[in-house]
């Protein structure tokens, strides 16, 4: 089971990264995400920190370690991306950025 | 302390476990006699696991350090099926040759098996099923298929979703396109890609962003779109608001209200309760059992008919208008952006309509109307007519240009439908 067919687009992964993060409300763990996304954990901390930077996840640490959310910012850029996703589709554009 | 221990990256032949078991990573588990290993406790794994037989435990845990190449980063594959009263917990991905029971399934990356029967469902990453799904929250991140049928209550998926068809009672949100081999049941359905439900699909509310395709007969109590959508058979509603574009090839029926502010074309009739148009609505005939409120355009080869009828200024409308109170060059609010957008593109414009037919039919200036039919006419200054016939009143301001002459007569001609 390959994650993907094709190559990702940053944007892709970003909004991908996000995605995964929504289904789990209690908090996200790296280890988690990395198997939900299909990326190596050390490349994953990198795109949820800049994720955090955008305001789009934010970052939040108990005993158990660090885990993520999304941001309302987040969820706006997710709806935001599929619809774009959906009418560029429509028109027969590829997505990639 | 566990009650068995299995050291890691060995292989153990099992049978019934009383109590709980602790298995290294990259264990081998084989059933001691049978297919099947029982353990009446938990069951926890500290990575990769093969287990080559019928798998039950109360509760089952398979850590995993992180995704990576090769199976030694914590995936689980097991030949028969899983049967965990409680919870099931992977952290990397799985695959069950059989089915999986358990009371909650929370797997962190992909997720291949035969039927899944749950009463909660987590897939961070895909989700493939051979067989059906039973559960009642559903909750995927990557694509999910299920080749049977469902029967789910809530269901959630971040990229596309195939089935086999089935039912899904209550909220289904879809990120990517949703695709249904066999006739669906569902709840308030919000999809931002293209959704295909096949010919008897039912529903109670649908959202559609991208292409919607209704294979033959569908039916959903409300309906929104704000896409393109397609039926290719007969659409049934109680009320359907088209933002975007709407084909149908059959009969279109909208118990309620059908409001068209984008685009909604069908070479069969069109039958309504109330009927708002702020775009574009082409049909054969339009049969509306209440008020119809036409800003945008209309264009039917047989007519529109409605109880009232108002045209707002600057629309056009093609094909004959029938009702019992006519009204045309009026000022309309529909309310709604859309709405606003098409009052913009008729500043200006003069209002454009065919022949009327109407007990009481009121033209306001600046309107052209072909021929008109009526009891009683009002033509304000500034309007147009070919012919004006009438049985009791008629009230025709100055400025009024009629290419023949108004006359009064005992009968009109009847109604085209």
């Amino acid at each position: 089971m390959g994650r993907r067919d094709s190559k990702r687009s940053k944007t892709d992964l970003y909004a991908e990264v996000l995605e995964v993060i929504t289904h789990y409300p209690e908090g996200a763990r790296v280890t988690r995400l990395s198997y939900g996304v299909g990326v190596p954990v050390d490349r994953l901390k990198i795109i949820v920190e800049r994720l955090c930077s955008y305001g789009l996840a934010n970052r939040s640490v108990d005993d158990e370690g660090t885990s993520y959310g999304v941001t309302p910012r987040g969820l706006e850029f997710l709806d935001t991306f599929w619809k774009m996703k959906s009418f560029l589709e429509e028109l027969g554009e590829s997505t990639g950025a | 302390m566990p009650d068995a221990t299995i050291a890691t990256g060995s292989t153990a032949r099992l049978g019934k476990i009383e109590g709980d078991l602790k298995v290294g990573s990259n264990a081998k588990i084989l059933a001691e006699s049978g297919n099947r290993v029982v353990v009446t406790g938990g069951a926890y794994f500290d990575g990769p696991v093969n287990i080559a037989c019928d798998f039950e435990c109360c509760q089952m845990r398979v850590a995993g350090k992180g995704f990576g190449p090769g199976p030694a980063h914590g995936d689980v594959k097991v030949t028969g099926s899983l049967l965990v009263q409680g919870e099931l917990e992977i952290d990397a991905s799985a695959e069950v040759n059989g089915n999986i029971t358990a009371e909650r399934v929370d797997i962190g990356g992909h997720l291949k098996s035969k039927s899944i029967t749950s009463k909660r469902v987590r897939i961070g990453g895909h989700m493939e099923t051979d067989g059906t799904l039973e559960a009642e929250d559903v909750d995927v991140g990557g694509h999910m298929q299920v080749d049977g049928q469902v029967n789910i209550a809530n269901l959630r998926v971040g990229g596309h979703t195939d089935i086999g068809g089935g039912n899904i009672r209550e909220a289904i949100q879809v990120r990517g396109h949703f695709r249904t081999r066999g006739k669906l049941s569902y709840g308030d359905f919000h999809v931002f890609g293209h959704l295909t439900l096949p010919a008897g699909s039912r529903g109670r509310r649908l959202r559609a962003l991208g292409k919607v395709e209704l294979e033959g007969d569908g039916y959903c109590k409300t309906m929104e779109v704000n896409g393109v959508a397609r039926a290719s058979g007969n659409l049934e509603a109680e009320s359907l608001k088209v933002n975007g574009k709407l084909e149908v090839e059959g009969v279109l029926k909208v118990e309620d209200k059908l409001e068209v502010f984008g685009s909604m074309e069908t070479t069969n009739e069109v039958e309504c309760g109330a009927l708002a148009v702020g775009g574009r609505l082409v049909a054969a005939e339009v049969a509306s059992s209440g008020r119809a409120d036409l800003g945008g355009e209309v264009e039917t080869d047989r007519g529109l008919k409605a109880k009232e009828i108002a045209v707002g200024t600057g629309s056009r409308v093609k094909g004959p208008l029938i009702g019992d109170v006519v009204e045309v060059g009026k000022g309309l609010d529909l309310g709604g952006f859309w709405a606003q957008v098409s009052n913009w593109r008729s500043i200006g414009r003069m209002t454009k309509v065919d022949d009327v037919y109407g007990m009481d039919v009121r033209i306001d200036r600046y309107s052209q109307a072909k021929n008109v039919y009526a009891e009683t006419v009002r033509m304000q200054s500034g309007s147009m007519a070919v012919e004006v016939l009438y049985t009791r009143e008629a009230d025709v301001s100055d400025g009024v240009h009629l290419e023949r002459p108004l006359r009064k007569v005992e009968m009109l001609p009847g109604f085209p439908f």
